[in-house]
């Protein structure tokens, strides 16, 4: 299962390389979605210090559903689909490597975008054990989840508006608590201190896990299906 | 107490609307079967064949 | 002569609706007059007679689609009624769900002068209402009832797993800015307001149950029209079509008889 979810990420991140889709489009429409957020809030400095985070984890957000419908996308073109399905991979690992290609793409954005807020919100970076910790747990969350669903939604005429829908409301406790993980890290929580922040982190860990077992197990019934 | 009023007939307008839409449509698809409607059964689904 | 058009009832539906209508009357009236204002809120009490119940029902339908969804899945339980029995519990849950959000809201505006407060039920209870229609969407999106039922209690059951970590994060979350619990069951909530609390129970679960006895009916209608009106509209076609030669009786000279044609759909 490994090795199958190795091949498939590395397949998924050779297209990526040469297609630099993710690199071209996703990671410029993120930055564009943190200068929105500057104008709609109308470049108010000390509450874009304390809606940074907040702010952050949103653009991660969309542009992860970006990035799953882009995973998918490369799947459904010229009915690659079916490949992958005659191919002796195993579905389980099918569903690890194309998460793990999700996962790495969302944490070379998420580096662009936290030098983003420090530069546009101004932004302290601290703290950055829970930082680093809570970026990641989340992002292996957004990418299990997203890849999970996707799959469900690939063969589906609606899934470029279906997927949005299934996934924003799932991915409510993961925006909530990496956004206090980072306020926590950043100190803007006020009262608790970095330690407040840590116990984000169980949630966190809880969400991912779901989703990737969830994935595992469900990724061969899923293909044979849709 | 205008708010209470307010609350409760805005509960009983979404349930009463949801219960007429779902009558509605079992009747319009009843109408849609009616040469095969097999006779009623009691039960949870008088007209389930499995 | 049978009626073509059977009425969508059944005695068992029957009995359900109508004390189902007169509890609803009898708590509409007790809550509305009989029970007196509570000392502390006044007449807002009186949403205590709506919204807990409509709120437990919701919970209730989306409990029901997640245990169909999970015996759907297992090997040995498999089997349609679960299917319908999901998406029934889903459907009626979130018609509650949204009566509870409206019910909750009015219920702040009253007492808060707000129509949301972060409260983290009224917070929770809004992603669960997110996550159904998510669901339903899925249904809606997918003809083969087979890959409907294997792709939606698969989607149900990592939901049910998510609304656990939901429950968490919005209630640390709530904690953390010290929100005001809107909705704390009054303790001293005794006699006339108890009984009236008690009553809505019943009266919203008896609206409750009929509305899933009619949903997953409906949902048999829909599977059976799915598999038969399509070739129903196919005959009538045809019926249409070779009507007119058949009274005629024998083929018009110049034309060549042609045998009906045999379509096999599926």
């Amino acid at each position: 299962m490994w090795r199958d979810a190795l091949v498939v990420a590395a397949k998924d991140l050779r297209i990526e390389g040469r297609a630099k889709v993710a690199l071209n489009q996703v990671i410029p429409y993120s930055l564009v979605v943190l200068l929105l957020f500057g104008f709609a809030f109308d470049q108010d400095r000390p509450l874009l210090v304390q809606a940074a985070p907040g702010l952050f984890w949103l653009a991660v957000l969309f542009s992860g559903l970006l990035a799953v419908q882009r995973s998918f996308a490369i799947e459904t073109a010229d009915g690659a689909v079916d490949n992958l399905r005659m191919s002796a991979l195993e579905p389980a690992g099918v569903f690890l490597g194309k998460a793990a290609a999700v996962a790495l793409e969302l944490l070379v954005l998420e580096a662009l975008l936290a030098g983003g807020i420090v530069v546009l919100f101004h932004s302290k970076l601290a703290g950055a054990g829970l930082l680093i910790a809570s970026a990641l747990l989340s992002t292996a969350g957004v990418a299990a989840s997203g890849v999970a669903y996707g799959a469900l939604s690939m063969g589906l005429r609606v899934r470029e508006t279906l997927l949005p829908l299934l996934l924003a409301p799932v991915l409510a406790p993961v925006v909530l608590a990496a956004t206090e993980a980072w306020r926590a890290a950043f100190g803007l929580s006020g009262g608790g201190s970095s330690s407040e922040g840590w116990r984000w982190l169980g949630l966190l860990a809880c969400f991912a896990a779901i989703y990737l077992a969830g994935g595992v197990l469900s990724f061969g019934a899923l293909m044979e299906e849709t | 107490m205008n708010y209470v009023i307010a609350a409760w007939l805005a509960c009983a307008v979404i349930l009463a609307l949801y219960a007429a839409r779902t009558v509605h449509r079992e009747r319009s698809l009843r109408r849609s079967l009616a040469p095969k409607a097999k006779p009623l059964r009691t039960g949870l689904a008088p007209e389930e064949s499995r | 002569m049978r009626n073509p058009v059977a009425p969508s009832s059944s005695r068992l539906t029957r009995v359900l609706g109508w004390s189902a209508l007169a509890t609803l009357a009898l708590n509409t009236w007790w809550g509305l007059w009989l029970s007196p204002p509570d000392v502390v809120q006044g007449q807002f009490v009186r949403m205590l007679y709506v919204h807990p119940a409509v709120a437990t029902m919701c919970y209730a339908g989306f409990g029901i689609c997640a245990l169909a969804s999970i015996a759907w899945l297992w090997p040995r339980l498999r089997s349609p009624r679960w299917d319908r029995m999901a998406v029934a519990g889903a459907e009626v849950g979130a018609v509650f769900c949204l009566a509870t959000l409206v019910t909750g809201s009015i219920w702040g505006r009253a007492s808060w002068g707000v129509w949301w407060t972060w409260d983290a039920r009224l917070t929770l209870t809004a992603i669960l209402f997110a996550l159904s229609l998510g669901y339903l969407a899925l249904r809606r999106a997918i003809d083969n009832p087979h890959s409907r039922a294997l792709a939606s209690s698969m989607v149900a059951l990592l939901m049910a797993l998510t609304v656990v970590v939901d429950h968490y994060a919005t209630s640390w979350w709530n904690t953390l800015h010290q929100g005001t619990t809107l909705l704390q069951p009054d303790p001293t909530i005794h006699g006339w307001q108890l009984a009236t609390m008690l009553l809505s129970f019943l009266a919203f679960g008896l609206v409750f149950a009929w509305m899933l006895i009619h949903r997953y009916r409906l949902e048999v209608l829909e599977e059976r029209y799915d598999q038969e009106g399509f070739s129903m509209a196919l005959e009538a076609r045809r019926a249409e079509a070779t009507g007119p030669e058949a009274t005629a009786g024998s083929v018009a000279p110049g034309e060549v008889a042609r045998p009906p044609v045999e379509v096999h759909i599926r």
